[in-house]
């Protein structure tokens, strides 16, 4: 069983300042560092444990170039690895290695992660296959996720990967909040499968959290979690593909303009109404119309809500929630995205016991990472910190729990502590900075001191920054790329009933 | 050190026993005989639900074996319908025995019709001291009881909140034992607290529905669960809390959807209910259906060790043989004649040539006749059936006379002393009683939901109805019965009807019942309690006087009834509040009421010499003056206030009036409810009435008194003032 990976490189909107959502001086999410490597690479490193037939990146065609540039160093070292380890092996083991899987870049262009599956990826998948975010780091090896995979049951289309935040220092706050309806099947001997999900929003809105009585028929033991998190890491099974690519003849006509969501929903309902699903049934799948112009994780939503609407039913979708003895964060929000850094930090730490200080009289810890050609002056101390290539510290600093990317420069006895520098911002003399976040190439002046805010620089185009420095960091954007459920009003009239 | 040591010693040992005498505090429980459906008519028209036979054992007595093996020291059977039936019974029965393991006694609450107002007929009598079980006369089940109550003891020490442990078994959710009325329990996964409870539609219904859960429920929660699997048999142990709760709440009917509910998404009562989940047997008899379904898992062993050769009655003598057939004593049988598999037959019971009996319970001394099939059917005690009759699936009860050549279809119910003439055919799902089994009139339906087992013989003369001898023959005896809701139901109930049971058993078809939650849950008007009813419409039409008056009997018994009790000033005001809007009237009529209520308080006080006239006041007006903070809200509104005052303490015949109106205003001026310019307003402007003359005396000396006092330390302030500018 070879699964295709696909790593879906979102556009980091929680990740702003630092991420290319901002294009004058932010970087690709894929591409952030995380304890001085791209992010992205700790996927990479997951996925070739797994030994996946092949690994394609898929990302947005503005940044889609600046990604294989940067990884081109990886995959050479990485190649260059192989090679080492099959000469260094004596011959008759040869064949417990294998080449490292091949890596492709997919140039996607559209809003919704759904779209990109449907229209970018359908033709290039040839069996099952696996979508990952761009932006997780775990010590659970993939094999785990394998097993589980391969012990679904045979109605299962497709395994969603959840997991709960073990890390206390991650603001909650940050986190996307959500209610996920899952069943343990606890009674009978089926995996568990994810049921549904409600936004809190959503939820607030209403003023409820509805269930629907049908589903609990159906499901007479749902657990309703508002502590899971979306991995964003799907195992699916090719019949997937048969699921949701589109029928040809029906929708040609609408193909050409199908940027146009709402056109496609008018046919798909229209659709609906004329046909009922049982004449609509291809092969033994009943090919029910869903919508995929949205994001991954409602189309999986509505791939669950699937299984418990019908009279007859549908295949399921499975879940595996992330045993608590594992590690896993995703660096989808700045707060993660940070205690990403320490996580790594920690484990260097506790593999490396000493590591030399580049320049005498200052003090960095082990548990810190310094970049190449990095000026540190004396009495300054790092600790729990990552230091980008080319930074310039100036005397007397404290840097405590920060992220220091790659050319900024702090002068002299500024003390920071949680807090995110950006590619050659500069921190003026004596500040003091806590919990904030630096946009690249913004300029503090001597003397700042700051807490609890984002400085960043104001384009003209956009309107909402008014305040110089100050625009708060903790309001979500909802309109994620890689996770986010759409707030949308569906549950009214979706249509897909038909008893 | 020896004394220290022996200290320790004695305290643990005083510790335990403290806690030995918390473990072994009484146990009460609390039995609704009364089911307050209608579900088993025409039965239950004749016989009270409780005591009708399920495997020849009346229902009543399953309850009370498992109330005995639960531990319960003191049994309460609550009765509305056929009580008198009920309790002579209990006369009768072991339970009545000097050795019986409780003390069982019956209530007589002949005015209750609903779970709720039979709570509040308990709450009144008051004869809850402790926690409590409450269970329904229908129940059937081998529950060890022993855990559940561990879990409460265990809850409830946790937390302090906590009134009631829930008794649920875990089922599937389309067991056939599970309620007629599917409910989807919401409990904290963590610790089984009941975070919500909502009553479902079946399956089957067309309806799109959900079930709406208020965030604000589920905040502290991070993971909780939504059952629909769990039978729901309406055990519960209750904190002394729970009476009280029902009387606050006057329109609590039922113990889920009202109670239960109500308390959950309450925000003033913050008490928390949990649920004990069991995998042990449990069902109550509460519809033909699960009555079949009981039947056959009770004559099967599901229940054991409750079976029947464990022989609940003291004259049974039932023994077991393989294939779950049970015999009693002096059962006759002739030699060709077959008993099937899961059959019980009673004592002097004769079953003739050729007839065959499988999947049945038949009664003490019925005479089967020859060549009979009795199939998956009920025959209660002193039947008689003439040769070649063939029964399937049906019940017959006590003194029925069938026929030869009757042929009885699936599902009928044969009413108490029918007589069937030979050669008839009863079609499906017909049910026939001895006497016409009148329907409640209209208004009365109106009226609030009532008891099934009500005797409304009295009405026969009213509405005759034809004895239906087409279907009973030129000499028999019966009467068909309608079900209630043949004409209001709705498509979506016979829907249900007939779906759900076919869902358990497609024999079932007909074999169902009228009580489907759609039909219960019509809003029906509800009864009220005498002493915390509002008045219904029909009343508030009969004009504003008597509105009025109604309101201020009521506005003063909800406050008496806070100063009894000891409620908080929020719930009183609240439930003012709630009466003032109903009723429609201004706060005049609160302020009046109130300050009635709060002066036939002194009055009682001082009549029964418990306080000094002084001291009353004081502490009548110095803990409930608070209310006409929220009752007037402007000068005016005080002054009027203090007018009633003035006019209530005069009418109120104390012996010093002048004294008890002095002591009242100067408490609520002591507590700044009065101030000194309102209260110059309402003496510039009080009744001259001569009458009124002596009971002003001491008030007009402390009016002056007041001025003096305003006028000293007005100079004293403007001395302040002068000085502190210098």
């Amino acid at each position: 069983m070879d699964f295709q990976a696909f790593i879906f490189c979102g556009k980091g909107y929680k990740l702003s300042p630092f991420s290319h959502i901002r294009e004058e001086s932010g970087i690709p999410k894929a591409l952030l560092p995380v304890a001085n490597r791209h992010m992205i690479e700790y996927v990479l490193d997951w996925c070739d444990q797994a030994n996946f037939k092949e690994i394609n990146i898929v990302a947005d065609a503005s940044e889609v170039d600046v990604i294989r540039e940067a990884l081109k160093t990886y995959l050479s070292v990485r190649e260059a690895q192989f090679e080492l380890l099959a000469k260094s092996l004596p011959s008759h083991h040869s064949h417990h290695t294998r080449k490292p899987a091949p890596v492709n870049f997919i140039e996607a262009k559209s809003e919704f992660t759904g779209e990109i599956l449907q229209k970018v990826l359908f033709d290039k998948i040839t069996g099952d296959f696996v979508l990952l975010p761009c932006d997780f780091i775990t010590d659970i090896p993939p094999q785990v996720f394998i097993d589980q995979y391969r012990n679904k049951d045979s109605d299962n289309l497709a395994m969603a990967v959840y997991y709960k935040n073990t890390f206390e220092n991650i603001d909650k706050k940050q986190l996307p909040s959500f209610y996920h309806v899952y069943s343990d099947n606890e009674d009978s001997i089926k995996q568990p499968v994810l049921l549904d999900v409600y936004s809190n929003e959503d939820v607030e809105r209403s003023k409820d959290l509805q269930i629907r009585t049908q589903m609990l028929w159906r499901f007479p033991n749902a657990i309703v979690s508002k502590k899971l998190l979306n991995s964003f890491i799907y195992f699916c099974c090719h019949d997937l593909v048969e699921l949701l690519s589109k029928e040809d003849d029906s929708k040609s006509t609408s193909e050409g303009d199908s940027i146009d969501s709402e056109d496609e929903n008018a046919v798909l309902n229209q659709q609906m109404e004329t046909h009922p699903s049982h004449i609509r049934r291809k092969n033994k799948l009943a090919k029910d119309p869903i919508n995929c112009n949205k994001s991954i994780a409602k189309i999986f939503r509505d791939l669950a809500r699937r299984t418990w609407q019908h009279t007859k039913t549908r295949e399921s979708i499975g879940i595996f929630i992330l045993p608590n003895v594992g590690a896993f964060i995703r660096s989808n929000n700045l707060s993660a995205y940070m205690e990403a850094n320490r996580y790594v930090l920690r484990i260097k730490s506790s593999s490396m016991a000493t590591q030399t200080a580049p320049t005498t009289g200052s003090a960095i810890g082990a548990d810190s990472v310094v970049g190449v050609n990095c000026t540190i002056a004396e009495k300054t101390s790092v600790k729990l910190s990552v230091l980008g290539k080319d930074c310039k510290i100036g005397k007397r600093c404290r840097i405590i729990g920060s992220l220091i990317l790659d050319g900024a420069e702090i002068e002299d006895e500024t003390t920071l502590e949680n807090v995110i520098i950006g590619n050659f911002a500069k921190i003026g003399k004596r500040s003091k900075l806590t919990n904030s976040y630096v946009e690249g190439s913004y300029i503090v002046n001597p003397k700042s001191v700051l807490k609890n805010e984002t400085l960043t620089h104001i384009y003209l185009e956009e309107t909402d920054f008014t305040d110089d420095a100050l625009s708060t960091s903790d309001e979500g954007d909802s309109s994620e790329f890689t996770d986010e459920y759409y707030e949308e009003d569906e549950f009214e009239d979706d249509g897909l009933f038909e008893r | 050190m020896p004394p220290r040591k022996g200290k320790v010693a004695n305290k643990s040992a005083n510790g335990g026993k403290g806690n030995e005498a918390v473990q072994d505090e009484r146990l009460q429980a609390i039995v609704m005989t009364d089911s307050f459906q209608t579900r088993f008519m025409p039965l239950t028209s004749v016989m009270p639900r409780c005591l009708l036979p399920l495997a020849n054992v009346p229902l009543i007595e399953y309850t009370l074996e498992f109330l005995a093996k639960a531990g319960a020291s003191e049994v309460y059977l609550v009765c509305a319908s056929h009580a008198d039936q009920v309790n002579e019974y209990l006369e009768n029965s072991k339970w009545n025995l000097p050795w019986s393991p409780f003390k069982v006694s019956t209530i007589m609450s002949l005015e209750s019709r609903s779970v709720g107002d039979a709570m509040r007929d308990i709450d009144n009598r008051g004869i809850i001291t402790g926690d409590f079980i409450l269970v329904s006369g229908d129940l059937v089940t081998n529950m060890e009881f022993d855990k559940a109550l561990e879990f409460h003891r265990k809850k409830k020490a946790e937390d302090k909140d906590h009134i009631v442990t829930m008794c649920l078994s875990k089922a599937t959710q389309f067991f056939r034992t599970r309620s007629h009325e599917p409910a989807a329990f919401i409990l904290d996964k963590s610790n089984d607290k009941c975070l919500y409870y909502q009553d479902i539609p079946f399956a089957s219904s067309k309806k799109k529905s959900s079930v709406a859960i208020d965030p604000e429920l589920l905040e502290d929660v991070d993971e909780f669960v939504i059952r629909n699997d769990l039978i729901d048999c309406h055990v519960d142990i209750c904190s002394p809390h729970v009476p009280p709760i029902f009387q606050e709440n006057f329109d609590y009917q039922f113990l889920r959807r009202d109670f239960v509910k109500g308390v959950l998404s309450s925000d003033l009562l913050k008490k928390s209910i949990y649920a004990y989940i069991t995998d042990d047997y449990a069902a109550r008899a509460e519809s033909w259906q699960t009555y079949d379904a009981i039947s056959q898992d009770f004559i099967a062993r599901w229940c054991y060790p409750l079976v029947l050769n464990s022989n609940l009655l003291e004259d049974q003598t039932y023994s077991y043989e393989s294939q779950h057939i049970y015999k009693e004593r002096d059962v006759v049988l002739a030699q060709s004649c077959k008993i099937g598999k899961h059959t019980a037959i009673g004592s002097g019971s004769k079953i003739g040539e050729g007839t065959f009996i499988e999947n049945s319970v038949i009664g003490k001394n019925c005479q089967i006749g020859e060549n009979i099939i009795i199939k998956n059917s009920y025959i209660w005690d002193d039947s008689v059936i003439l040769d070649n009759s063939m029964i399937e699936h049906s019940i017959v009860a006590s003194g029925v006379k069938i026929g030869r050549n009757v042929t009885l279809e699936d599902g009928c119910v044969i009413g108490f002393n029918v007589t069937v003439d030979d050669g008839k055919t009863i079609p499906n799902g017909t049910r026939i009683s001895e006497l016409p089994v009148q329907k409640m009139p209209s208004p009365f339906l109106d009226d609030g939901s009532y008891t099934d087992e009500e005797d409304i013989s009295d009405r026969e003369q009213k509405h005759l109805i034809e004895p239906a001898t087409d279907l009973v023959g030129e000499g028999g005896t019966g009467y068909i019965y309608e079900s209630d809701y043949s004409d209001i139901d709705d498509e979506d109930s016979i829907l249900d009807r007939v779906t759900n049971t076919l869902t358990y058993r497609i024999e079932n078809l007909y074999f169902s019942d009228d009580s489907t939650s759609s039909a219960s849950t019509k809003h029906r008007k509800r009864r009220t309690m005498s002493t915390t009813s509002m008045t219904t419409d029909r009343e508030a039409e009969d004009g504003l006087e008597e509105e009025d008056e109604d309101f201020e009997k009521e506005a003063i018994a909800t406050v008496e009834r806070a100063m009894e009790n000891n409620h908080d000033l929020d719930t009183a005001l609240l439930e003012l509040n709630t009466l003032r809007m109903s009723m429609n009237v201004t706060y005049h009529e609160v302020r009046s009421a109130t300050v009635a209520a709060l002066l036939r308080r002194v009055y009682h006080f001082i009549a029964t010499q418990t306080l000094g006239p002084k001291d009353a006041v004081a502490k009548v007006f110095g803990q409930w003056g608070m209310l006409f903070k929220r009752q007037a809200f402007d000068a005016d509104e005080f002054v009027d206030l203090m007018d009633l005052i003035l006019e209530k303490v005069s009418k109120q015949n104390f012996e010093k009036p002048e004294f008890i109106l002095f002591s009242a205003l100067n408490c609520l001026y002591d507590r700044d409810i009065l101030d000194e310019d309102v209260i110059y307003q309402w003496w510039d402007g009080v009744s001259q009435d001569p009458e009124l003359e002596k009971v002003k005396t001491l008030t007009a000396k402390w009016v002056e008194w007041l001025k003096n006092a305003d006028e000293e330390s007005e100079e004293e302030e403007s001395d302040e003032s002068e000085s502190d500018e210098n």
